[in-house]
């Protein structure tokens, strides 16, 4: 196929030509979108199989309802929305079936593969797969926030267009997100106490910080105690 | 409750969170700002949270859709593209070559999809490759009679809004915006082919829609021509903006939300029963050296 027909074709001339029916023209925008939609899947699902449905059913969807498109926002923000969408409803669909996506060893070496495998550090690789098994036990809109935001660094008002919520409302899911995934860095310093000594004194943080009077405080502490099961809920 | 140095007070974590969201307000904010220097805890866990933020940014992500994945979505597009082009069956014999002239995406027919690669690693993927291409060929079928129904049911939802449009469009003539759109494109086409015969435009549009539009547009050497004519003038900036160059059913002069613009009306690429409307800027007519106009609406609408 010749790249190179489209190479000065902007995203949204792309999306008209396809509603005008030309063959090519959303081919090349998936080309252009492809990886950033499928990390984003990736990444909000914990799932290969599942990401590889979800972006297939959010690109066919596109594909159909192109003529839609009104220009409010980037074809890429449109294509996103439509991305995220199709995960939150596969995620809240996984927890219906009580089936947690990401708790078996082997999937979550597929999520760190194929940069991972061999190149980083053993411990570093634990790190990260504890890290998405607790990510995985998060309410589906704080994951997607959270996946957005800080792991794929999009920009909080673009993250707000794409998840079509308020940019405040953006960082009241990152902040709760990040606040609930606390214990397992407490418990992760816990168990990696040999190599570093300034982490191992904060692990108090996990038992003894919490202040008897605290209301609140409980509240952010007791409930993620599953959490540190490492994935065992959905 | 009111916050001080007691460290008896502690926020809670989503609190300290949302602080450094800046979701607080200001007094609230000095308040644990105060708190936090002084509470060795909560400095912990300010920091925690931060540590968190930048790990989920360590994570690798830069990986690319995998191949396999990426072939299973260009079959799935392609399947859709065919489906599309087999909705409007009873019109043309050649439309099975179409497909294999100009597949819609950029592999080429026949290929296994996502059978081989590097992707695969379980027994679970395979079961599905396998599920999924014997659903392929029912899902193709399946599609195809799900587009004919809906086209069915366009035409008919369109019957009504056609004759609200039409008496709409009566009132705000030459105002394009997308709910008189309709009516507007009906009335032009009427206009135009007031002198066809009844029923012509049903049967004989079929004979288009074959030849590859890569090669040749179908619509340039098109056998409807003769059907409409006198085909309409369009300036070639608008024409540009519409990515397409078949002779325009018509066309019209108006504004769009208060920008000058103009309505054209195509064939429809593909379905010969529906044409396609595009309202184009018109500031492009008079700038030199011309660019392209720029599409500022475009939908299909059944022929009249």
């Amino acid at each position: 196929m010749d790249d190179t027909r489209f190479a000065e074709t902007s995203d949204q001339d792309l999306l008209a030509q396809h509603v005008a029916g030309e063959p090519d023209a959303f081919g090349e925008l998936v080309r252009r979108h492809r990886d950033r939609l499928w990390a984003v899947a990736l990444r909000t699902l914990g799932d290969r199989e599942e990401a590889a449905d979800a972006v297939q059913d959010a690109l066919v969807s596109a594909f159909r309802a192109a003529h839609t498109f009104r220009g409010q926002s980037a074809v890429t923000t449109w294509l996103h929305r439509i991305t995220v969408n199709a995960c939150l409803d596969r995620a809240r669909k996984a927890a219906s079936r009580k089936t947690a996506p990401v708790d078996d060893a082997e999937r979550l070496d597929q999520l760190l593969e194929p940069h991972e495998s061999a190149e980083a550090p053993a411990e570093r690789q634990d790190l990260h797969r504890e890290l998405l098994a607790a990510m995985a036990t998060l309410p589906a809109e704080q994951r997607a926030a959270l996946v957005l935001v800080d792991m794929q660094a999009y920009p909080v008002a673009e993250a707000a267009r794409i998840l079509d919520v308020p940019t405040g409302t953006v960082k009241s899911r990152c902040a709760r997100g990040r606040a609930r995934l606390l214990p397992l860095l407490t418990h992760l310093r816990s168990n990696r106490g040999d190599s570093e000594d300034g982490l191992m004194a904060r692990n108090r943080t996990q038992g003894a910080s919490v202040p008897p009077v605290s209301g609140p405080r409980d509240a952010g502490e007791s409930d993620p105690a599953a959490v540190k099961g490492g994935g065992g809920r959905a | 409750m009111t916050s001080t140095a007691d460290t008896a007070q502690h926020p809670d974590a989503s609190e300290i969170s949302d602080l450094t969201e800046g979701l607080l307000s200001p007094s609230r904010t000095a308040d644990l700002h105060h708190h936090i220097s002084a509470c060795a805890q909560c400095g912990e866990l300010h920091s925690s949270l931060e540590e968190i933020r930048s790990l989920l940014g360590t994570l690798p992500a830069d990986e690319r859709m995998p191949q396999s994945v990426a072939d299973r979505i260009d079959a799935a597009l392609a399947a859709e593209s065919l489906a599309a082009r087999v909705a409007t069956g009873p019109v043309s014999r050649e439309t099975h070559d179409q497909p294999l002239e100009s597949p819609a995406v950029a592999r080429p027919a026949g290929h296994p999809r996502g059978a081989t690669g590097p992707g695969r690693r379980s027994a679970r993927r395979r079961r599905r490759t396998v599920i999924l291409g014997s659903a392929f060929g029912a899902a193709l079928v399946g599609m195809s009679v799900l587009l004919l129904q809906s086209v069915q049911e366009s035409q008919h939802s369109t019957k009504s809004v056609y004759d609200h449009g039409v008496s709409a469009a009566e009132d705000s003539t030459r105002d394009f915006s997308e709910d008189t759109l309709e009516g507007r494109v009906h009335t032009l086409l009427s206009k135009t082919a007031a002198p066809e015969p009844p029923g012509s435009d049903v049967t004989k549009p079929s004979m288009d829609t074959k030849s590859s539009p890569q090669n040749m547009p179908p619509e340039a050497a098109s056998p409807r021509t003769p059907l409409r004519t006198p085909v309409v003038d369009v300036p070639p900036c608008i024409q540009e903006g519409t990515g397409r160059n078949a002779p325009a059913l018509a066309v019209e002069e108006g504004s769009y939300r208060g920008t000058a613009a103009f309505l054209v009306v195509l064939p429809h690429p593909t379905d010969s029963s529906r044409v396609q409307a595009y309202v184009v800027d018109a500031a492009c007519a008079e700038t030199t050296p011309a660019a392209k106009g720029q599409l500022l609406l475009t939908h299909s609408y059944t022929r009249p």
